[in-house]
């Protein structure tokens, strides 16, 4: 028997290779290596002590999970000496796609826990715990990503009008977007703060689809001007 | 290592993978522990994979003593190492 003929082992397996995919390859496969010994030595010492191999598998799905926030922190500390976190501050587009397509099942898993009453109070206040962690991380984000484009001032000059603003109407929307999140729960005068962020949102959004209709419709008749699409 | 760290806890109280590594790769980083992949052929020849073998340095041994010194004495291990 081996590891990976156990679901604990195939699991534990499975999320180092997916924590350390995109992490430099030895690194990357010294820590793999290291997990494969340490599986194998643990199967091997429980069925030696007796224990049945659905009970080595359990535990060694434990040992996974519990260790999971050292390896997400190991995996950021290898990306900040990288200097590779600073790419990501530069270029938010990433980190935004990922925080939204989080937030986005958890806030209405949390709104449906605070409807129905047989949800523990324990389960809704830990996804409202959890979604004002997420969305107090979203506006700090994007704080630091709006403010190193501030202070890199030959980026902006650099882009032509519409874009500048499409860059600045997209910050408002994420940013008016995480700060009524936050406060969704809470009740007045932060549930107003939510209320307000949220009109902001709204009117953003709106705004940011104007200014794309504008572009394309601009962009088709400059097309025309030139002869490339056929009126 | 995990076993033995885990104290009587027994199989479900094994040291999570993630907190040792991340232990022992610090502890490495202090100069405390050496550490070197053992020869694959032995690993090989007694069928599992190869082991990453951590000896601990003469300096991680005088912090290994002073702790449990401290540990005796009741301090914590940031007073003794500062």
């Amino acid at each position: 028997m081996t590891p990976s003929d156990l679901l604990g082992g195939r699991v534990a397996l499975w999320w180092a290779g997916a924590y350390a995919a995109t992490a430099d390859p030895q690194m990357a496969a010294e820590r793999r290596d290291e997990l494969r010994a340490d599986l194998h030595d643990h199967l091997q010492q429980g069925l030696a002590e007796g224990c049945e191999a659905a009970q080595v598998s359990r535990a060694m799905l434990g040992r996974t999970v519990r260790g999971i926030p050292s390896d997400v922190l190991w995996r950021f500390e290898i990306e900040w000496a990288r200097d590779q976190l600073r790419s990501l501050v530069a270029e938010p587009t990433t980190v935004l796609g990922l925080l939204f397509l989080t937030l986005l099942p958890i806030s209405l898993l949390a709104d449906a826990a605070r409807r129905f009453d047989f949800v523990p109070v324990e389960a809704r206040e830990g996804l409202t715990v959890v979604c004002g962690f997420l969305y107090t991380f979203a506006v700090a984000y994007l704080l630091t990503a709006a403010s190193m484009r501030f202070f890199v001032r030959q980026r902006l000059i650099a882009q032509p009008l519409r874009q500048r603003l499409l860059r600045f109407l997209r910050l408002v929307m994420f940013a008016s977007f995480a700060l009524s999140g936050i406060w969704r729960f809470a009740p007045d005068p932060y549930g107003q703060i939510s209320a307000w962020a949220w009109a902001v949102f709204g009117l953003s959004l709106v705004a940011n689809g104007i200014v794309l209709l504008v572009r394309a419709a601009c962009g088709r008749k400059k097309a025309l001007d030139l002869g490339k699409v056929p009126s | 290592m995990a076993q033995e760290l885990s104290g009587e806890g027994g199989e479900t109280k094994l040291v999570a993978h993630g907190t040792m590594y991340k232990a022992l790769d610090r502890m490495r980083r202090a100069e405390w522990l050496t550490a070197a992949w053992e020869d694959s052929e032995i690993a090989e020849a007694e069928g599992r994979p190869r082991r990453k073998i951590y000896r601990v340095t003469a300096e991680g041994m005088q912090v290994l003593q002073a702790a449990r010194a401290a540990g005796e004495a009741g301090m914590g291990l940031r007073e003794i190492t500062g």
